[in-house]
């Protein structure tokens, strides 16, 4: 943990610092934490006593990720002390000087004085430990076109965490997620978690799928699947497995266990079994289904498996969802991992994709997206807090 | 000067690089070129430092606010003193030979790297005891403190995202994802290094695709830049100086007038395309906070009548550069320009074993400040300061350091890299702080799927 210095003057740091036998003591007094306020009315003290009671010009500047009101609270703080030792404040030279710099390093935050009367220069400084920033609530992103669409997707925000979600459920009294470490289960207040256990290292930008049944529930991860149960208390074993996962009703395809994408080993319904190039996710449309693969090109096949053509400018993520006007794709964007993304829906018509609503932002990019039935699930990590949250998506029709 | 300062350049790059990018792709072989040529892959090795970071893993890193993570230490704790300090090892963890992390190898391992300190192991864990309160340590470990063991033909193994394929010294190595890596395996599959490459070759290299990750020159940054390339740096880590040899210009006048003569801002605008920092302190300001305080402005008027109180033999010093340093020629140039300003006539010339001055480039070794200073000091043959155990006494140690102009710091410098289009950074940045790379998180465009 980073260490607090206590402040004291330069002269007494010179002197404990030659006496060795003191430093334990000093370190366990430099623990204190005086904060930025008290930071800021020891360093005036010292500074009065240089400043005697002559007028000084003060100015302050910020050189430290510490934001305009954290400044302004600790130049109020450094003033009204030096006042209350005597100092005259001026507003105009000839006066001492006092530049007050207000900076940081790796652990700690910084008061920097430099005095000058004339020719002489004095540099007093105090220090406090810096606090990571704390997270900021992820914003929901995202306003609906004015146009009438064909299909909106109303997104709701299920949950937020700082681990990467990897899916996420609704049950009839609760959320079940599925992270890089656990089944989390959120019911009101209540939170149950399940670890699952590193059964083998995991490859980046890992991805997971999680679907339940009642209150049974199943997560497919690289290599692993986990099967349990979220009542009476959440439960789930795991194993090593090359079971396929389920991409959509009634079709699933092999995921590879070292990598983030299909292998391309893929069944589906009445259409058997098929080998296709590798894929990262894929949709029902119509007839057809479409296979998103390298550099924002999703390839389309027809019921005998054969090519219909392909298209750019989609996202790696597609989802097949069922809306009150037919099913539809849900696609993102092609964007790149520090851009914000956005699912739009679209329609397959003769092999081409057609706009069928207007796209739901995001306030970063998409790391998820699955559907089942009639339900989108979407994760997205948010650029300003690096949090992930994970949305469920519903869509409606007509208006 | 603020401590993120240096980022800007990189996420800027990152925003450019990936605009049309969309899941990360597995596969591919990463070509990379550098100046350094190590004969060994030995963490101890000071030019090896970058490919080790491939091959080697510290206990913990640092994220880009500066917060210690958890690598192959999972935890730590310490005692009330900052005295003793036990790390938890992640289990599961395995050497690239198959053998177990084992908290036996890392003791040794950290043993070597942090000479002064008494490492331990335990059952799971490794115990670090000081004579004196360590309250940054973990910023040393995660520079400092590469782990590795002896693998049965003697050379050396560590845990890191890549398996050393073949190492042909000062010339080439080969790297291959470690498939089994506790992180996750690698998007690359292998990571080719040319060693021994100048910086015009490189930047060729880069320039008709012949390499994908190649150094930088501050003045070839928008040359990288201009085919869709992007640029990454690390911190300002490189402390450019220039420093007096014993016995030379005794009159502390000459070495003042010299040090108040320096334009550090039109160099640093000019020559070094305000890459870095202009800085007149040892460490550089993201690492201390008060590098400000060390005026850097010139005073060429006292710097006038300092000189003109000289002798006039005492006037002229003759300054030595390292071919090998950024810039160092036209820096070394620009210091004579400034030098006659003030009356001193400074001769420039390469690797002079006779001269006066020195101009000398020096990494900072430590993210802990006081082992920092500790480590430029001894560096620059300057008086190695105690700890400090405060600011404070930081700034001190510092100032005092200085305060006769034996040593002139003129700017703090970054490690640039330019990058092919084609490369990508999952997880940015690619460099970290201190210039280690993180090239497990790259992935190249137009591999599979």
């Amino acid at each position: 943990m980073p260490v607090n210095a206590r402040p004291h003057s330069p002269k007494n740091a010179r002197w404990l610092c030659d006496h060795e036998s003191l430093n334990a003591l000093l370190f366990a007094l430099l623990a204190i934490d005086l904060g930025m306020g008290g930071a800021a009315r020891d360093l005036a003290r010292s500074v009065a006593a240089a400043a005697a009671h002559d007028p000084v010009l003060l100015s302050v500047r910020n050189l430290s990720t510490l934001g305009p009101a954290d400044a302004a609270a600790i130049r109020r703080e450094f003033e009204s002390e030096l006042r209350a030792r005597g100092v005259r404040l001026v507003d105009a030279a000839p006066a001492d000087e006092i530049r007050l710099t207000v900076s940081e390093n790796l652990t700690n935050f910084l008061m920097v004085a430099e005095f000058r009367r004339g020719d002489e220069r004095q540099v007093l400084l105090n220090s406090w430990p810096r606090i990571p920033p704390s997270p900021q609530p992820g914003g929901n992103g995202g306003a609906h076109s004015g146009t009438l669409p064909q299909v909106t997707l109303e997104k709701k925000l299920l949950w937020e965490q700082e681990q990467p979600i990897l899916d996420a459920v609704r049950l009839d009294d609760g959320i079940l997620l599925l992270d890089t470490a656990r089944v989390l289960l959120v019911r009101g207040q209540e939170r149950q978690s399940v670890p699952i256990p590193p059964l083998h290292a995991w490859p980046r930008d890992m991805r997971g799928r999680l679907l339940a049944s009642g209150t049974v529930f199943t997560a497919w991860l690289p290599g692993v699947v986990c099967s349990g149960t979220a009542q009476p208390q959440l439960s789930a074993e795991c194993h090593e497995s090359q079971e396929p996962w389920p991409i959509a009703p009634g079709a699933i395809a092999v995921f590879s266990t070292a990598r983030n994408f299909f292998e391309g080993r893929v069944a589906i319904g009445s259409w058997g079994a098929h080998e296709l190039p590798p894929f990262y996710s894929a949709a029902p449309a119509g007839d057809a289904w479409v296979f998103a693969g390298d550099g924002g090109r999703a390839r389309i096949y027809t019921r005998s498996w054969e090519p219909g053509g392909a298209i750019d400018h989609w996202g790696a993520d597609l989802a097949g969802v069922q809306t009150p006007c037919g099913p539809r794709i849900l696609a993102t964007r092609p964007t790149g991992i520090t851009e914000p993304d956005a699912i739009q829906p679209f329609e397959l018509v003769e092999g081409m994709a057609k706009t069928a609503g207007p796209a739901q932002e995001f306030p970063g990019p998409i790391t998820a997206l699955w559907a089942t039935g009639s339900l989108a699930t979407a994760v997205s990590r948010d650029l300003q807090t690096g949090r992930y949250a994970a949305y469920s998506l519903a869509p409606a029709c007509g208006s | 000067m603020r401590l993120t300062a240096w980022l800007p350049l990189a996420v800027l790059s990152a925003f450019t690089a990936l605009g049309a990018a969309t899941r990360p792709h597995y596969g591919g072989t990463l070509r990379v070129e550098v100046r350094a040529a190590p004969a060994s892959l030995d963490p101890g090795a000071p030019d090896a430092a970058l490919l080790a970071s491939l091959v080697f893993e510290p206990l913990l890193q640092l994220d880009a606010t500066g917060t210690p993570l958890p690598r192959l230490a999972l935890s730590w704790q310490r005692d009330s003193s900052a005295k003793r300090w036990q790390f938890n090892l992640r289990p599961g963890v395995r050497f690239h030979d198959g053998l177990p992390l084992v908290p036996g190898a890392v003791a040794a391992s950290l043993q070597a790297a942090l000479p002064g300190l008494s490492v331990s192991a335990a059952a799971d864990s490794v115990i670090i005891h000081a004579e004196h309160p360590m309250p940054g340590l973990l910023f040393d470990l995660a520079h400092n403190g590469l782990v590795f063991a002896h693998n049965a033909e003697g050379g050396l193994t560590g845990t890191g995202p890549f398996r050393l394929a073949s190492w042909t010294p000062g010339r080439t190595a080969a790297f291959t994802a470690n498939d089994d890596y506790w992180g996750g395996r690698p998007f690359l599959d292998a990571i080719e290094v040319q060693m021994g490459r100048g910086l015009r070759d490189q930047l060729v290299d880069l320039e008709i695709g012949k390499a994908d990750v190649v150094e930088l020159a501050p003045a070839d940054l928008r040359r990288a830049s201009e085919r869709g390339g992007t640029v990454w740096s690390s911190a300002p880590l490189d402390l450019i100086a220039l420093v007096v040899a014993p016995g030379r210009a005794e009159d502390s006048r000459v070495r003042q007038a010299l040090a108040l003569s320096i334009d550090r801002a039109t160099m640093h605008s000019v020559l070094l395309q305000k890459q870095g920092e202009a800085s007149a302190a040892l460490l550089p300001q993201w690492l201390s906070g008060y590098a400000f305080t060390f005026a850097a402005a010139p005073d060429v008027t006292r710097a006038q009548a300092l000189a003109a109180a000289l002798p006039p033999r005492e006037r002229t010093l003759a300054l030595a550069y390292d071919p090998a340093i950024t810039a160092a020629r036209s820096l070394a140039e620009r210091v004579a320009i400034n030098a006659r300003d003030a009356g001193l006539t400074v001769q420039v010339s390469p690797q002079n074993p006779q001269a006066d001055l020195r101009l000398v480039a020096i990494r900072v070794p430590s993210l802990d400040p006081p082992r920092a200073l500790a480590g430029l000091a001894a560096a620059l043959g300057l008086e190695t300061t105690g700890p400090a155990l405060s600011v404070e006494v930081l700034y001190e140690s510092e100032r005092k350091l200085l305060e006769d102009f034996r040593v002139i710091p003129l700017f703090h410098l970054p490690d640039l890299y330019g990058a092919a289009s084609r490369v990508h950074a999952f997880a940015p940045p690619p460099i970290a702080r201190l210039g280690e790379w993180r090239f497990d998180n790259l992935w190249l465009s137009g591999t599979a799927p």
